[in-house]
């Protein structure tokens, strides 16, 4: 969208940059969305029981680092394109509609990997602290039914987490952090801080492979900034900002939390400080540490945050999911209904709610086969989900590059060849620890199908993309001929071309 | 009735008077009838994605009045989506009061316990059914729709408004409705796919 501004004097201008975002409300939805809390108190000592990843400092840093060169590529595509927030819209444009397709369903397996989990992760967690506080005797899918009906009712509503309730819970998040951080690094076990889970020797360690997957699911919510481009004051500036300035954050957020951890426990004992932790009946990791040096009280608030952080995670997830099965249905990749809006609300009904019986399938699997919530489900969906965002983040910039081949838009050299490369061999490397050591992300022995399973269950849902692609092409060449386009392009009107009637037929040709 | 004020009703619960659509997209999807009424009336035209002034003579309508010259006052601006976006701020509002003014709607205020809220009622409810029941005729049963009828058609499918005016469901109703749209004049069919890609939009973007 040309818009030359006379600076000030254009009254459109003006009346439109009024209810436009600017560069800090996106910070926060993009710090918000990675949901600091959730991932340092949840993921982080599970992720050290689990896979006893020691050098997750470290692989928080470098992930962060990986992410940072391949946002260069993807913060200036996203400025050229429609639908910027959907990975398959880059994978189109770039890499053709096969692919692109393929990417979307590999999006969606992605988004719902991260998104589901938390239900469980809640449950786990929100009925042990309950338990254990008021003497009851929840199950953990009481608490995560709970947590599945209001998200599935907000999500229906259209009500999200203003921006306003969201910066605060968020800035109450981070305080809390950087306290029990703080707390942790002075009182160090054994007297001495040791730097060692910071080292870059890190990378050639067996568990860093684990250490990465588990530090890019944090990560989630990153790429959420370009969601809102066209919504921003300044388009080629607020993206870019946003989604640098919240890397940034989070990274050393992430990075610093799983080291101070490891220096209050000691770096020899975080690993099994973390297993005891996890019984249904121990206090997070954590909030142990912070009750031991900063009171009961204030343990407490931490757990109220950390509860509220994973609502905050879901709700932000399900709307993720919600809003790509809604822009597939509109392109008729995905059946159409799930393309409606029509509601008072302006929800996307349809898909939210097939989001959330999604949910409620998965919930009820795990709880009639009995089925760990915690390692199972929150964790080794999680991840999966981390690990598909790999392989998003892969596409995309092999998918940079492809777009910017054809015209290079005026984005310098850097931006559209070398640093996409650079992130392509980073996130390659990444990809490829990761899939070698994925038994020992999942705590399982070396010739265990499911360290095969899990990772190649991505090239599954991939074919079955490339096959409906062509199942497309094949029976409905008009949708195809616009898939990932975005409905912006008014060379590419997307219109259905209909029948006409058989009254009208004779003589009549057909539209569009 | 003019384009808007057919849409706004179409838009509209004929007993309690409340939208039936979220704020936003009914404001665009009014803005695209306003910029339709002014392409019907031969004032502005369509192409590539921008709008063209053919017309500058004052329109009849004051409404029509002043967009036409809040779009002649900013020839900077031509993109669809940056009109339907800014029309579309004030366009229930503005419409509403016109079809006050006309005596198609009536205020009707409630008092609850916290505030006041003030609806806009139709005056009469058979006429405010009209417009819909008038494109359920015609779609159902495949009979010819002039332009202005096919522009609204339009704007209720760009605007999801479908399964209201079609609520029997039948498949070649809908195919009918998806040809004719295909079928519009250019300029309104641009404008027709631009409020739908814009509604979308606004739902991706969380703006709803």
């Amino acid at each position: 969208m040309a818009e030359q501004k006379p600076a000030g004097r254009s009254f459109v201008s003006a009346a439109l940059a009024e209810d436009r975002l600017g560069i800090p409300s996106v910070i926060f939805f993009v710090v918000s969305a990675a949901a600091p809390l959730t991932v340092v108190i949840g993921l982080v000592p599970t992720g050290y029981a689990v896979a006893g990843a020691k050098s997750l400092p470290f692989a928080f840093l470098a992930v962060a680092v990986t992410l940072a060169l391949f946002c260069v590529g993807y913060v200036a595509m996203a400025r050229h394109i429609s639908n910027a927030g959907a990975f398959y819209a880059y994978a189109t444009r770039g890499l053709g509609r096969p692919v692109g397709v393929a990417t979307a369903l590999i999006a969606l397996l992605t988004y719902n990997a991260l998104m589901i989990p938390l239900y469980g992760g809640f449950g786990f967690f929100v009925s042990g602290w309950l338990n254990g506080k008021f003497n009851l005797n929840l199950n953990w899918w009481t608490c995560s039914l709970a947590i599945w009906l209001l998200v599935g009712i907000l999500g229906v509503l259209r009500v999200d987490l203003n921006s306003k309730i969201l910066a605060v819970l968020l800035i109450a998040e981070v305080t809390v952090l950087l306290i029990l951080d703080g707390a942790d690094i002075g009182n160090p076990a054994g007297g001495s801080v040791s730097f060692d889970s910071l080292a870059p020797a890190n990378i050639a360690g067996v568990g860093f492979g684990a250490a990465v997957v588990i530090a890019i699911t944090g990560f989630a919510g990153f790429e959420s900034a370009a969601v809102y481009g066209e919504e921003t004051r300044n388009r080629r500036r607020t993206v870019a900002v946003s989604t640098f300035v919240g890397l940034s954050i989070i990274g050393l957020l992430y990075a610093g939390s799983a080291w101070a951890m490891s220096v209050a426990t000691g770096s020899d004992q975080i690993v099994a400080k973390s297993a005891e932790s996890l019984a249904p009946d121990a206090a997070p990791l954590v909030l142990a540490l912070a009750g031991e040096h900063l009171g009961a009280t204030f343990a407490d608030i931490a757990f109220v945050l950390f509860s509220t952080s994973m609502i905050a995670a879901s709700i932000s997830f399900h709307n993720t999911v919600a809003r790509y099965t809604f822009a597939l249905g509109r392109e008729r990749v995905l059946p159409a209904p799930l393309g409606r809006t029509g509601t008072r609300t302006g929800a996307p009904v349809v898909a939210s709610v097939s989001q959330s019986v999604l949910g409620f399938l998965v919930l009820v699997l795990f709880a009639v086969m009995g089925w760990d919530p915690l390692v199972q489900l929150f964790y080794y969906g999680g991840t999966l989900g981390g690990f598909g965002l790999l392989v998003c983040v892969l596409i995309t910039s092999v998918a940079v590059i492809g777009f910017f081949a054809r015209d290079s838009r005026g984005e310098s050299v850097w931006t559209r060849l070398i640093a996409p490369i650079l992130a392509i061999v980073a996130v390659g490397f990444v990809i490829f620890r990761a899939v070698e050591n994925f038994y020992v992300l999942l705590n399982v022995a070396e010739d265990d199908p499911l360290r095969w399973i899990l990772p190649a269950s991505y090239l599954v849902v991939a074919a079955i993309g490339l096959l409906l692609a062509a199942g497309l092409k094949a029976a409905k060449p008009d949708v195809y001929a616009t898939i990932g386009l975005g409905a912006d392009s008014v060379a590419n009107v997307i219109l259905p071309t209909g029948v006409p009637p058989q009254a009208e037929r004779a003589g009549v040709g057909r539209g569009a | 009735m003019l384009v808007a004020d057919e849409f706004y009703h179409v838009a509209q619960d004929e007993s309690s008077g409340k939208p039936l659509l979220h704020a936003r997209i009914l404001g665009l999807g009014l803005a695209a009838a306003l910029l339709g009424e002014l392409m019907l009336a031969g004032h502005l035209g369509a192409g590539d994605g921008n709008i063209v002034v053919i017309n500058q003579r004052p329109p009849e309508d004051a409404l029509a009045h002043t967009v036409l010259d809040q779009i002649i006052a900013e020839p900077q601006h031509r993109d669809i989506g940056i009109w339907l976006a800014f029309l579309g701020k004030t366009a229930p509002d503005e419409v509403g009061q016109r079809m006050l003014r006309a005596g198609l709607l009536t205020r009707s205020e409630s008092r609850g316990l916290l505030r006041t809220t003030v609806r806009y009622l139709p005056t009469d409810r058979s006429a405010a059914a009209w417009p819909e029941t008038r494109l359920r005729r015609f779609l159902t049963r495949g009979e010819q729709l002039n332009v202005h009828d096919g522009l609204l058609a339009g704007l209720v499918f760009a605007t999801d408004l479908t399964r209201k005016v079609l609520w029997d469901g039948q498949p070649q109703s809908f195919q009918y409705l998806a040809w004719v749209i295909s079928n519009l004049p250019p300029p309104l069919r641009e404008l027709v796919a631009k409020t739908h890609s814009a509604a979308g939009n606004v739902v991706v973007a969380h703006r709803t």
